[in-house]
């Protein structure tokens, strides 16, 4: 009834491709890049910046950046915490040794860099995958773990391993306060999440679709793996890092190696599968999910528990947040293998004929 | 993280072969260790932690079905 596309005709080329062609999508589009940059600013408090908003921000970032690599081009990585944090380090190299640099610039150099180390530990997916392929990023992974808490110049040789971030300001604004920081988020996410949305619509995501259906299938037909999937491992790689020295830059303020271990990597994981792999609004969905359930078992806990004259200690709920949340996404995976975006686009389809059905 | 560690034990020994398991995980273990006295000082400390999974790394690019496992057939 109100997602009604009769009568939308698509007169040129142009508006057959448009990201948005249904009138309906744009008009949502627009409402909710109104309220991101308008509504949320007058509205949230400080801890909701601080928990939710710019988590979900900066991840949705990172999210999407692994899933070019394993939705898209269909390489399983495990290393994706290593990359955000070498993002992360080479923003706060450039940005101590080279002071003029203002501190966002640094934060996308740091994205190229991460890119070159993503080259260079993309190079085994020429030869192997699966599990082959998981154990050479668990590889990098550990490898940089190391990296960053042993080799003393890549942290400024500070005593304790903690570094600290640059001031945030652009061209004499101050952006440290937490509704600046999350307008700075929300900027990049939305400009770097659009140009991943059109590079794998283009040639290249074609390519890297096909390389992921059938790998000796696409080079019979003229893709070239070698190209293909070293530039699936280089933009992952500069997504996954600038949403990791934004993560350190924006978010954390100072930080450890610890900041970028194994466990960021699996959470990265669950939030490509859960939204699902292959989309980038799943990549969205799924960090919105993975930063929200643990907060909200944690506050919907104790009042639960409160109905049955139960009181339930802070030790008992971190416990249960850890067994719903695994049960969740057990439950999850087994009633929609295909991710919240899969669910999404159903209600969609659900909508188009509500409410006559045929 | 222990099960971690049995992902490069199989790339070593073969993915089909339960000898290889045996055989990889000795060396492995082993090899981690040594590592750690014989190489760490001169790295600076801990390389026991990524030890394994660069062996296996490299292992790979030159023998990618492992010491035992059967030869990796692709089919289309």
């Amino acid at each position: 009834m109100f997602y009604r596309e009769a009568g939308q005709y698509k007169a040129s080329y142009q508006s057959d491709q448009a990201i948005f062609p249904i009138a309906q999508d744009r008009i949502a589009m627009l409402a909710l890049l109104v309220v991101a940059f308008v509504g949320v600013p007058l509205l949230a408090s400080e801890y909701v910046y601080r928990a939710v908003l710019i988590p979900v921000v900066i991840l949705s970032l990172a999210a999407i950046g692994l899933n070019v690599l394993m939705g898209y081009c269909g390489q399983v990585s495990l290393g994706s915490g290593a990359f955000m944090g070498i993002g992360a380090y080479a923003a706060y190299n450039l940005a101590i040794r080279l002071p003029f640099l203002n501190p966002f610039v640094c934060v996308l150099l740091g994205g190229f860099v991460s890119a070159a180390v993503g080259i260079a530990f993309g190079v085994p997916s020429l030869r192997i995958k699966g599990f082959y392929l998981a154990c050479a990023t668990l590889a990098a992974q550990f490898f940089a773990d190391w990296a960053f808490l042993r080799i003393k110049w890549i942290t400024n040789d500070t005593p304790s391993g903690s570094v600290n971030a640059p001031p945030l300001q652009l061209m004499g604004f101050d952006l440290s306060s937490p509704t600046a920081n999350y307008l700075v988020s929300l900027v990049f996410t939305l400009v770097l999440g659009l140009a991943a949305k059109n590079i794998v619509r283009g040639h290249v995501g074609r390519q890297w679709m096909a390389i992921r259906d059938m790998d000796i299938a696409a080079e019979i037909i003229g893709v070239r793996p070698m190209y293909a999937k070293l530039t699936a491992f280089a933009v992952s790689s500069f997504l996954i890092g600038v949403a990791g020295a934004l993560w350190a830059f924006v978010y954390l303020g100072s930080w450890e190696p610890a900041a970028f271990d194994i466990d960021r990597s699996f959470q990265l994981m669950f939030m490509v599968i859960i939204g699902g792999l292959g989309s980038i609004l799943g990549s969205v969905l799924g960090a919105a999910f993975i930063v929200l359930l643990p907060i909200f078992l944690n506050q919907a806990l104790p009042p639960f528990g409160a109905l049955f004259d139960w009181k339930i200690s802070t030790a008992t709920v971190s416990n249960f947040e850890s067994m719903i949340f695994g049960a969740l996404i057990v439950f999850f995976l087994v009633v929609e293998p295909n991710g919240l975006a899969r669910l999404w686009s159903v209600a969609k389809e659900k909508l188009r004929l509500w409410p006559f059905p045929h | 993280m222990l099960a971690l560690k049995a992902l490069p034990v199989l790339v070593l020994g073969g993915f089909t072969s339960v000898p290889g398991a045996i055989v990889g995980g000795l060396i492995i273990g082993a090899g981690e260790k040594l590592s750690e006295v014989f190489l760490g000082p001169a790295m600076g400390g801990g390389i026991e932690i990524w030890f394994a999974y660069v062996v296996a790394l490299l292992f790979l690019l030159v023998r990618p079905q492992g010491l035992f496992g059967e030869r990796i057939i692709e089919r289309v």
